[in-house]
């Protein structure tokens, strides 16, 4: 008999297969013991996975809406600048001193790079606050809270930093395709009329690709040890959040 | 059996599995664990994290089968006689 590929059990795990295919893997399943083991012990380490994730999404449900607006717009002026600051970031790339004309292009570029993430950036982040605050929060709880958030902004910042982090890394990986066409484009449009200078060019561009690029592994790194850090670290986060959350929501009741 | 009782020694239990599956995470290939995460963690289908790791579809799958088959191993091994997680929630055929 033959066995269903590895990856055809991955979609069908994950219900990314199609319905004939469904059925054709659930009779296979039927009659063959060996990828029954096999599905099986995918499934319980799935499981494991899943049940392993729930913290991380309760953390801003549980920890209560106050926190998540505090929280959300801590994070969507750190994304923004975080993501913006890494893309821009080969600020001290060594080219050529005396290529002038290219350092003042690369600029261009990279003004011209960040011009296009910006918005996609912020309509993650917009999709994302969306996402996660269904109540809109009025003006005199938002100030009482922008009071108390300055006590606490730095911990919410590192705290959501790795939230934010996966999601810069989505973001930025998504983005890359159309940022490199755009470098390519300047790329070309600049060495129809220079070629030197388009030498110049390409290496400058190679060297943001390179930091990019390293960026956005280092983002990717960042994220993978997301995953394997939320169990302690988590539980010392939703105390402080929770303290947080006490202090936000009991001042402004409290006081009045 | 949703009426989740969140007895101390579950909690403990819960922790002690968590302690074994981040351990065992921590253990895979970055190229590998990448991808349980972005599928359990972060949602994104198969193809997603292909555009995004810019691998093709099918290396995204299986590595993730090789995940999940590595994490069952060392899963395994972790815990020990774990058979069947409803043994213990009955409980009536006892040893």
């Amino acid at each position: 008999m033959t066995h269903p590929a590895p990856e055809d059990w991955m979609a069908y795990l994950y219900g990314e297969s199609d319905a004939p295919e469904n059925a054709a893997l659930d009779a296979h399943l039927q009659s063959c013991a060996t990828c029954r083991a096999h599905v099986d012990a995918w499934r319980a380490t799935m499981a494991d996975l899943e049940r392993r994730r729930l913290p991380t999404e309760r953390r801003i449900s549980e920890v209560g809406r106050h926190l998540a607006r505090v929280a959300v717009a801590a994070a969507l002026l750190f994304v923004v600048g975080y993501a913006a600051g890494r893309l821009t970031r080969p600020e001290p790339v060594v080219i050529a001193p005396e290529s002038v004309d290219v350092a003042a292009l690369r600029k261009a570029v990279v003004a011209d790079v960040v011009r296009t993430l910006s918005p996609t950036l912020e309509s993650s982040v917009r999709q994302e606050v969306a996402r996660r605050v269904a109540v809109v929060v009025s003006d005199a709880v938002r100030s009482e809270l922008s009071e108390a958030t300055r006590h606490v902004r730095n911990d919410v910042e590192t705290r959501y930093r790795k939230d934010m982090t996966e999601l810069a890394t989505s973001t930025v990986s998504l983005v890359t395709t159309r940022t490199n066409e755009l470098l390519f484009a300047f790329a070309q449009d600049y060495g129809a009329s220079r070629l030197e200078d388009r030498q110049e060019l390409v290496a400058a561009l190679n060297r943001i690709e390179s930091e990019r690029r390293q960026d956005y592994e280092l983002l990717v790194r960042n994220l993978a040890s997301l995953a394997t850090l939320t169990g302690a670290e988590l539980a010392r986060t939703q105390q402080q959040l929770a303290r947080f959350v006490a202090y936000a929501t009991a001042s402004p009741e409290g006081e009045r | 059996m949703t009426s989740s009782a969140r007895s101390p020694s579950a909690v403990v239990e819960n922790e002690e599995r968590a302690e074994m599956l981040r351990q065992a995470l921590l253990r895979l290939p970055e190229t590998h664990r990448v991808v349980v995460v972005l599928r359990h963690y972060e949602n994104l289908k198969f193809r997603e994290i292909a555009d995004a790791l810019d691998l093709p579809e099918g290396t995204v799958k299986s590595r993730m089968a090789d995940a999940l088959t590595q994490l069952a191993r060392w899963l395994r091994h972790l815990r020990e006689p774990v058979d069947i997680k409803q043994r213990t929630l009955h409980d009536s055929s006892g040893p």
